[in-house]
């Protein structure tokens, strides 16, 4: 090695001044591989001993909370999805129940009022019957008194004008002769 | 003043060390600015990747942000490119794409060193992701491995094809290591040529004064690409690294 000198005190490199080319300067390889496989050798260890399994922990165990944190709401989304369902469910229910009982309700007017619609009907016909039935009696009755009043007319007045005396039946048959006729 | 500026590359025992710490068999070990900046690198890396997350907050902060954004990009790189096996790889991928981020950031800074501007440092990198490739390889499909330079073919077209593959697998180390190597050394070496030209034009004195605005001007573009650069070249890096690993343990026809 050239700058196997005992007392180099101006350097290796102080050697070499005069136009060479620096990193071709052998002399100064030993000192810089000597450090350079120190330095590197340490840092490889901290490297792999300390730092990367520390970012890398840091790195999975943030990957790992992420993926927790997000089970975690997929699973309380589910539940809110129960309880809506659970608090329509009722809802639901009672609507129902009270489209029902409406539906029964206006079912069973209508027929109440079909009932009374039908005996009010029934009412009206037997009144009506019952009026044509007297009305047809009152008639009768007042046909017989009119036949009555025209068979005492005739006595009369065959007593008037012939003073004879007309036996009743004769006259009965008189008026209904006219009344045929 | 010199205004080499090739001069921001040179590796040299820090002001307060100049006598080597010790020797390695006849090679001498200095505290060089590099192997400050190595430390700034190393204990800022430590510091944020643990002290952010120390806290392990489900909400974090901006730090944590940070720190998880990058283990996700590394993590999303190695998704991409091998699927899940691939994830036995993450902390030596991690480790260097943060490392070579981290000097490519820091030594945007004025004062700095780059640490990843000398082909030793890239190369050795390199080497880590190729070595550990190779392994993989032999570990997981024994000799079958070998089948990475097979193409099914006829055979005319397939023995210069392993030839072809054999010559890329062997190019992957310098390429991966250049790559890196040369994108710092260009980008430094031209910022500090136009600050030279800053310099020289004031200097200068009358209307050169005012034309010392131009470099000045191009200097704060190429401050921003560098910014592009330096973390653009610690992607391109860790994903051919990738790559590479993803090669060895799926080989070419599963994938």
């Amino acid at each position: 090695m050239l700058a196997d000198a005992p007392n180099a005190t101006a350097g290796t490199a102080a050697e070499h001044k005069s136009g060479g080319f620096p990193p071709f300067d052998t002399a100064t390889y030993p000192s810089q591989l000597f450090w350079l496989v120190v330095i590197f050798v340490a840092l490889l260890a901290v490297m792999w001993k300390v730092a990367v399994p520390k970012i890398g922990g840091v790195i999975a165990e943030r990957k790992g909370r992420i993926q927790t944190e997000l089970a975690k709401a997929e699973e309380s989304r589910k539940q809110a999805e129960h309880a809506a369902a659970a608090y329509q469910a009722p809802i639901l229910e009672a609507r129902e129940r009270a489209r029902a009982a409406s539906e029964q309700t206006r079912t069973q007017m209508q027929q109440e009022f079909e009932r009374a619609k039908q005996s009010a009907d029934t009412e009206t016909q037997r009144k009506t019957t019952e009026a044509q039935e007297r009305i047809a009696a009152l008639q009768r009755q007042a046909k017989w008194h009119v036949t009555q009043a025209a068979e005492d007319a005739v006595v009369e007045i065959v007593n008037r004008l012939t003073g004879e005396t007309v036996s009743r039946d004769e006259a009965t048959a008189a008026v209904r002769d006219v009344l045929k006729a | 003043m010199a205004l080499n500026p090739m001069e921001q590359f040179e590796v040299k025992p820090v002001s307060w060390a100049q006598h080597p710490l010790f020797h390695i068999g006849h090679s001498p070990i200095y505290f060089t600015n590099q192997a400050l900046w190595m430390i700034v690198v190393f204990v800022s890396l430590s510091l944020f990747l643990t002290l952010a997350v120390s806290k392990g907050r489900v909400v974090p902060t901006r730090m944590q942000s940070l720190a998880e954004l990058s283990y996700e990009f590394v993590g999303g790189m190695i998704d991409m490119t091998s699927g899940p096996a691939g994830f036995r790889f993450f902390p030596l991928i991690f480790t260097i794409f943060m490392f070579i981020l981290f000097c490519n950031g820091f030594g945007l800074l004025p004062i700095a060193f780059t640490v990843t501007s000398q082909i030793a440092i890239t190369f050795f990198l390199t080497a880590v992701v190729i070595l550990t490739a190779i392994v993989t390889g032999f570990v997981k499909h024994g000799f079958g491995f070998l089948k990475l330079f097979v193409i099914k073919a006829p055979v005319v077209i397939m023995v210069p094809m392993v030839l072809l593959e054999f010559i890329s697998f062997c190019a992957r180390p310098i390429s991966l290591s250049m790559r890196l190597f040369a994108n710092m050394l260009a980008g430094h070496t031209m910022l500090k040529v136009m600050a030279g030209f800053v310099i020289s034009l004031g200097a200068a004195g009358g209307a050169y004064t005012l034309l010392a605005a131009a470099p000045e001007a191009l200097i704060v573009g190429l401050t921003a690409l560098e910014f592009l650069v330096a973390f653009l070249q610690a992607y391109v890096f860790a994903i051919l690294s990738c790559i590479y690993l993803s090669e060895a343990l799926h080989l070419h026809d599963n994938h």
